[in-house]
């Protein structure tokens, strides 16, 4: 017996690039999920996603077909989240492969994850700059961001003494 | 190094929940640290990041305070006493400590930080954010830091130091009503009998009932007495009643639950006890186990049911306790049944050590528990199931995940309780 068909919803990106694809994988977007929810009758008119590019939408669907059928992390309440939120950076294989590209692009897939409310790829593309800071100075932080170091220099020296125990934990 | 990034990365390094991800995310403290270090919108994320989690009680209130240096055979104190001001500077960073962890090798300051923290405070809550606070070893003092706010605490309570124990127990009673999960863990002198658990019954029996939103419960072994469990069953929300093998979690007094009755009137069998229980240890014979379990009102509602006895089980005893619990329990999903001492303990339904071995005929009334994945049973002998038995054991049985058919080899040995570790965790 042939599977039941996959409805198919079309998504239109802020440059206007349309994608069509199947129901099961866009619904890894908890924005899109709901919003279908809330649709009631079958419409062809595409989704407007202002917030995304094509481009990064390309790799958001690439990595949402590769998690498809993957249960979806539950509505927890925030402190419940960070208890369960395991200090590490640690990223499987594939995840790997697929958010190794270059900054720009890594920080609009986590711009795209965090309005489109895909947890996992929002963690994924997290860890990756909790990498990036990984063994760093703030000095050598601040470089690497363009930050600028706003402290005065009390300021600074306070939490240097207040916090330095955590220098070799 | 970037001179110039991107816009999208400034708006990812400027967004505060994004940044808290990030923070949340670096295993190492020094990069968290470093990363409070960058600029005052980091500042405040990572710092809550950085002091979410306390496992060094010196550390934390060291800033309230400086503390004398640590030397050897004494503990540390406060340099002087605190004023308002340095609670007001200690919020700064007491209001982002959500876990407290005080384990049995931490080192603890002196008893005058404790008495000089209780006198100035200014306010009832020393950390107002925390919701989980882990008490292990002898550290009763920190009874101080419970607050309504708690809604996980997990504690060690030595019953050979009674007055101590007696003055924690004072404390939680009023300062910890709103316990979601609970873990009582106890210990005891080597070589000494464990202290019973009527030594505090009162006291704890007076807290338990208190704790009105409690869904999960941990106990040593042998802690949920006839009196302790008639209390537990007045709690509405109570979902979970268990007990570890670890050592660390202890164990009590065989004894104490020899006889186990919590529902011995017409009145209580007919009240609603137990209204939310799913998952539900003990150790008890198991006729005094089965008993409670077949007379309790909502027990058709268990989906998880671990017993474990300290009497020497005939096969008959599991036979029949089986087919009891496949009448009484339809909607299991996971069963344990353990009786591995080697010591016989005085009980008028067991008249000599038995060594008959459980067989397949013993086995089969679980082909009516059809919600059935994990069943697991433990013997003082082996099991006695051919390679044919075995498979009419498990033929019939489709939806079977786990199947744990006794310890091999055979676990004669000085302590078998703790042999078998993990059997009865969740």
């Amino acid at each position: 017996m042939a599977a039941p068909a996959t409805q198919q919803i079309k998504i239109r990106c802020n440059d206007e690039k349309e994608f069509t694809v199947d129901r099961d994988v866009l619904e890894r977007s908890v924005l899109i999920k709901n919003m279908l929810e809330d649709v009631t009758e079958q419409q062809d008119a595409p989704i407007p996603l202002p917030n995304v590019s094509g481009p990064v939408m390309a790799k958001v669907l690439e990595y949402c077909t590769h998690h498809r059928g993957e249960p979806l992390p539950s509505a927890d309440t925030e402190q419940s989240q960070d208890e369960t939120r395991k200090r590490t950076t640690d990223i499987s294989e594939w995840d790997q492969k697929f958010i190794t590209v270059d900054q720009e692009m890594l920080f609009e897939i986590i711009l795209a994850a965090n309005y489109l409310d895909i947890k996992s790829l929002l963690d994924v593309g997290c860890k990756t700059v909790a990498n990036m800071i990984k063994g760093k100075t703030p000095e050598e932080i601040r470089k690497l961001f363009n930050i600028v170091n706003d402290f005065t220099p009390e300021e600074e020296a306070q939490i240097k003494k207040e916090n330095e125990w955590a220098e070799d934990r | 190094m970037s001179e110039q990034v991107s816009d999208s990365t400034q708006r990812v390094i400027s967004i505060p929940e994004l940044l808290r991800n990030i923070f949340f995310s670096l295993p190492r403290l020094c990069d968290t640290y470093h990363s409070a270090l960058v600029c005052r919108t980091w500042s405040e994320i990572a710092l809550d990041a950085l002091w979410y989690e306390v496992d060094d009680l010196c550390i934390l209130l060291n800033l309230l305070v400086p503390l004398t240096t640590a030397g050897p055979g004494f503990h540390r104190k406060f340099i002087r006493c605190p004023i308002p001001e340095d609670w007001i500077h200690f919020e700064r960073y007491s209001r982002r400590v959500r876990t407290l962890l005080v384990d049995y090798d931490t080192p603890l300051p002196a008893q005058s930080v404790f008495a000089e923290i209780g006198r100035t405070r200014i306010r009832p809550e020393i950390l107002p954010n925390l919701w989980s606070l882990h008490l292990f070893g002898d550290n009763y003092l920190c009874a101080i830091f419970l607050h309504s706010g708690i809604r996980d605490l997990a504690v060690h309570l030595d019953l050979s130091l009674f007055e101590r124990v007696s003055f924690f127990l004072h404390h939680a009673r009023f300062f910890s009503r709103s316990l979601v999960t609970l873990e009582i863990r106890t210990g005891r002198i080597a070589g000494s009998d464990p202290h019973p658990v009527g030594c505090i019954a009162t006291g704890l029996s007076s807290w338990l009932l208190q704790l009105q939103d409690l869904e999960e419960l941990t106990l040593p072994r042998f802690w949920n007495t006839t009196y302790v469990c008639k209390v537990l069953s007045q709690l509405p929300r109570l979902s979970y009643v268990g007990f570890e093998y670890y050592e660390r979690n202890g164990y009590g007094n065989p004894i104490d639950t020899l006889t186990f009755n919590p529902m011995h009137s017409e009145a209580d069998r007919g009240s609603i006890l137990f209204p939310s229980l799913i998952s539900f240890s003990q150790n008890a014979p198991f006729s005094e186990s089965i008993q409670f379990i077949t007379s309790w009102q909502h027990s058709s509602r268990l989906t998880d049911l671990i017993l474990e006895s300290q009497i020497l089980e005939t096969p008959d005893s599991f036979r029949s306790g089986l087919l009891s619990i496949a009448d009484g329990c339809p909607l299991l999903s996971k069963l344990g049944l353990a009786c591995l001492i080697t010591t016989y303990l005085d009980h008028p339904g067991v008249a000599t050590p038995s060594r008959s071995r459980i067989t397949l005929d013993v086995l089969l009334p679980l082909h009516k528990l059809n919600h059935l994945l994990s069943f697991e049973i433990a013997h003082t002998l082996p099991i006695a199931l051919t390679d044919d038995d075995f498979v009419a054991l498990v033929k019939p049985w489709h939806k079977l995940e786990r199947l744990g058919l006794g310890p091999d080899p055979y676990p004669f040995g000085s302590d078998n309780y703790t042999r078998f570790r993990g059997f009865g965790s969740r």
